[in-house]
């Protein structure tokens, strides 16, 4: 990546930019919209986008923002139900030990989501240590 | 019982706005105290490996889930070593001296931990703390956000008051709901609506976290902001939470191009009755921390909706501009409150607004009720609809930009009725329940939403329920819009979508002008060292804050002579001569005197004002003449020159604007029998009364002082009023005097029938 490309704001280079289905930012245009030539997943951020959005947070000495931009690249390409699904297991006694591990085993192999499921796994630590995975005999 | 011992001032006191408030006495031990307790921790860290393994006293291992969560996310480990080096009254010393760059107090203050940064806040007074929030805010210009909601959820008004929001220069609009389920349409209301007011304002719905996100994803929202954090581990679970949960939902936002911001505030511990015996600010400080470590761009803050409990302690609202500030000190954005009525005070709810206010914030309220309170679901606003002018005055009085500006009736009536028509289009399109004209007008006119023609409920939730379960979203509107004829509309909305794609607003404190340019802490950097530099109002932005509808015209005042055609005119009669007759008063006038000017300042025509004074003078079998008097328009001048050509000694002297003065020829001009120097406050029975007086002194009798009433609002209303007049007459006598000289001239009063006649 050069310093080019990270130029902000990115909209400047709409050229280069694409969509999470492959479309050129560039392509995006109003007539296209309305001629049915685009579709609403084509206004998807791409997890490139969000990359070079990270980049530039960092750039800007903003670390914590720049590893959630790449988090967010991991996730652009996880249906929204599934997404939605791991946030609630994520909330205090909403899930066992075994199954955000299977989530964060999900996030790695089927997407390659890393650092998401280092931040499960973090989490899976502290809700250990303090007690608040799913209360297994509360069940029913 | 003993009977309270209470003066009658004591008692109206007692009744004023301000103690309908409840306050409450500090109360350490469940944290009933704003910032100052000595019970928070004394500042400490202590590192190993590279992991904080003990923080502001506290070993690791007895850690709440929040301190953990902060200690491996939010602090910079790698600077926190400086903690040791430093002191916190350094720390606050560098915050306020404009020679100290914001980025290098950043390496600090994103090292420290949350004892260390309540004393550098403590080491603060409130104007320090002001000069720190116009240094620290990421981005320069500051900006406001607007709530928009109605009690009856009703689409039409929503539409709009948002647009209306969007054109009185709001750059954020939130709504949320009277019932949950109407969201969607809510949500499709005000991004229609703002985007007709201004395009590239962005909206927000305000529901529960999976509903909010969802209504992002379908492009009806362009960001979000309840997404609420608390300090203490109890109350996070109890907010069905934890930091973890949250830093993956902002990851969710993000991974769709959505902005979005945390929430916190001071008091909601103490309100969850969870505090771990700290002040409320050292809780609030772990909240800014945990937005930090979970690398939002942006805080809401400010306490928010648990306001009246920092508000009801000591130093309660200095905590709450501490925790703003807090905010821009780790580098959020920061959307300040000011969003929640706290006080029944007028004087306390300014007075709360103006730190914020005066110094700029990302976001000065979050949001400001752009409607009326009644109609605020948020529970009402500090301020709302109906402080807009004063907002709007107070920043044109201290040349402050509050992100607003004063907007003409005919621009907001064009511009609901446009957003409620969009909006028609869209309803009629999707086959939703009709929205008729007749509706429209009325949201359109509407003061609140009992103005409004009802709609019927249940099929608009039915239609709410499609347009979130169907296959509806974002690029849809866009459509119909575009088809229906409001290509700007859809062109906007368009854009809003396609901003997603690019993800340049998601970085911090990002907003999009009008042209869908962003402008972010990136591009619009906060670079503030002093005078002349950070954010400085342009001419353009300026011209607009200063143009209020209420100022009045002086030029145009001054240039034109006042049209009112009066039933008796001023007929000369020659150069005046000293009276010789005791049993005259001589009514002296200024030059512009039922001439150039024909009223007084209180609309009183000025033949009408003279026959009242001749009519007094009458009633006591004196007689009278006028005389203009061209030397000066002073009223003690004008008065003493008049009494000196009284046969009796005594002149009543008047003023173009209406000020009127009794004079004896023997005295100095200030010193005076009686002086009416409040025109206003002077109706015609007191101009008659001043006729009798001068009379009955020129008789030698004695008279009853003239009573006027004190009204203390005379000044604010008319002085400036008064000034112009004054310059008015003055130049106007200029303009005599070369042309007539300085010697007094006599008229008299006639019939306008006698006018013609002559």
């Amino acid at each position: 990546m050069n310093n080019d490309q990270m130029d902000y704001p990115l909209s400047k280079h709409a050229e280069k930019l694409r969509s999470s289905t492959g479309k050129k930012v560039s392509e995006l245009t109003l007539e296209n919209a309305v001629s049915g030539k685009i579709n609403y997943d084509d206004f998807k951020i791409s997890p490139e986008t969000l990359r070079l959005q990270s980049e530039i947070a960092k750039v800007n000495n903003r670390e914590q923002l720049a590893k959630n931009f790449k988090r967010a690249a991991e996730l652009v390409n996880i249906p929204n139900e599934i997404i939605l699904s791991i946030y609630n297991l994520l909330r205090p006694s909403n899930a066992n030990k075994e199954k955000l591990l299977e989530v964060c085993d999900m996030l790695e192999k089927k997407y390659g989501a890393h650092e998401n499921a280092q931040l499960i796994r973090e989490a899976i630590k502290v809700y250990e240590k303090k007690n608040i995975f799913k209360n297994e005999v509360d069940i029913e | 019982m003993n009977k309270k011992l209470i003066t009658k001032r004591l008692e109206v006191l007692e009744k004023r706005a301000v103690n309908n408030d409840c306050f409450v006495i500090d109360w350490l031990e469940e944290g009933f105290v704003a910032m100052e307790s000595p019970l928070d921790p004394e500042p400490s860290i202590n590192i190993e490996n590279g992991i904080i393994v003990e923080m502001d006293g506290k070993k690791r291992e007895e850690f709440d889930f929040v301190e953990l969560f902060i200690a491996d996310n939010a602090i910079n480990v790698e600077q926190a070593a400086k903690m040791n080096s430093i002191t916190p009254l350094e720390v606050a010393r560098m915050i306020v001296d404009p020679n100290i760059k914001r980025e290098e107090i950043l390496n600090y203050t994103t090292a420290l931990t949350p004892a260390f940064l309540l004393k550098v806040l403590n080491s603060l007074n409130v104007v320090e703390m002001m000069m720190a929030l116009q240094k620290m805010r990421p981005r320069k210009t500051p900006k406001n956000q607007a709530h928009v909601t109605n009690a009856k959820d009703n689409p039409v008004l929503l539409a709009c008051d948002a647009a209306e929001a969007a054109l009185r220069g709001f750059d954020e609009i939130e709504t949320t709901v009277a019932v949950l389920r109407d969201a969607p349409l809510n949500a499709l209301s005000i991004l229609v609506g703002s985007q007709v007011g201004r395009p590239g304002v962005i909206t927000q719905c305000a529901v529960e976290e999976a509903l909010e996100l969802k209504l992002g994803i379908l492009g009806f929202t362009t960001y979000a902001e309840t997404i609420s954090v608390y300090g203490t581990e109890k109350v996070f679970i109890d907010g069905d939470d934890t930091p973890w949960s949250k830093a993956f939902l902002a990851s969710a936002y993000a991974s769709r191009g959505i902005k979005m911001r945390f929430t916190s505030g001071t008091g909601a511990e103490t309100l969850m009755a969870n505090t771990n015996g700290n002040s409320m600010l050292y809780n609030e400080i772990k909240c800014v921390m945990i937005a930090r470590g979970a690398g939002v761009q942006g805080l809401q803050n400010g306490s928010i909706s648990c306001i009246a409990i920092p508000a009801s302690v000591s130093g309660g609202l200095k905590a709450v501009l501490a925790e703003n500030l807090l905010a821009t000190m780790l580098d959020l954005e920061v959307a300040a409150g000011s969003d929640q009525t706290f006080s029944h005070s007028d004087l306390r709810r300014t007075a709360r607004t103006i730190p914020q206010l005066f110094s700029g914030a990302d976001l000065i309220f979050s949001g400001y009720s752009a409607v009326p309170n009644k109609d605020n679901m948020f529970a009402g606003s500090n301020f709302d609809y109906y402080d807009f002018d004063d907002f709007n005055i107070i920043c044109r009085d201290f040349k402050i930009d509050g992100g607003l500006k004063p907007v003409k009736s005919e621009d907001i009536i064009k511009i609901r009725r446009r957003a409620a028509k969009a909006l028609q289009e869209i309803y009629e399109e999707l086959e939703f329940s009709i929205i008729s004209d007749e509706e429209i007008e009325a949201a359109v006119y509407a003061n609140t939403s009992d103005d409004l023609i009802e709609r019927n409920r249940v099929n608009d939730l039915k239609c709410a329920k499609k347009l979130v379960d169907g296959n509806i979203n974002g690029l849809d509107i866009v459509r119909i819009l575009y088809r229906g004829d409001y290509l700007e509309v859809s062109e906007a909305i368009f854009n809003l979508l396609k901003q997603r794609c690019i993800g340049d607003y998601l970085q911090t404190s990002a907003v999009f002008d009008r042209n869908f340019n962003v402008i972010s802490a990136i591009n619009d950097k906060n670079d503030y060292s002093g005078p002349g530099t950070g954010y400085r109002m342009s001419d353009i932005r300026w011209n607009d804050i200063k143009k209020i509808d209420q100022a009045i015209d002086s030029k145009k005042i001054f240039e034109e002579d006042d049209e009112q055609i009066l039933e008796y005119s001023l007929c000369e009669i020659g150069r005046a001569k000293r009276g010789k007759s005791a049993d005259e008063i001589v009514i002296g006038i200024s030059v512009a005197f039922a001439d150039s000017i024909k009223k007084t300042i209180s609309n009183i025509n000025h033949d009408i004002l003279l026959k009242e004074i001749m009519a007094g003078i009458e009633e006591e079998g004196l007689n009278y003449r006028i005389i203009k008097i061209l030397e000066s328009t002073d009223l003690g001048y004008i008065g003493i020159a008049a009494a000196k050509l009284s046969g009796s000694g005594i002149s009543v002297g008047l003023q173009s604007r209406g000020t009127a003065i009794i004079h004896q020829k023997d005295l100095n001009p200030l010193n005076n029998l009686e002086l009416f120097p409040q025109a206003p406050l002077l109706d015609l029975k007191l101009y008659r009364q001043i006729g009798k007086n001068a009379a009955k002194y020129a008789k030698g009798m004695d008279a009853d002082p003239i009573f006027v009433d004190n009204d203390p609002m005379a000044r604010p209303k008319f002085q400036p009023l008064a000034a112009v007049l004054h310059i008015k007459e003055t130049r106007y006598m200029e303009a005599i005097q070369k042309e007539k000289g300085k010697i007094p001239i006599e008229y008299k009063l006639i019939s306008k029938k006698e006018v013609n006649n002559e």
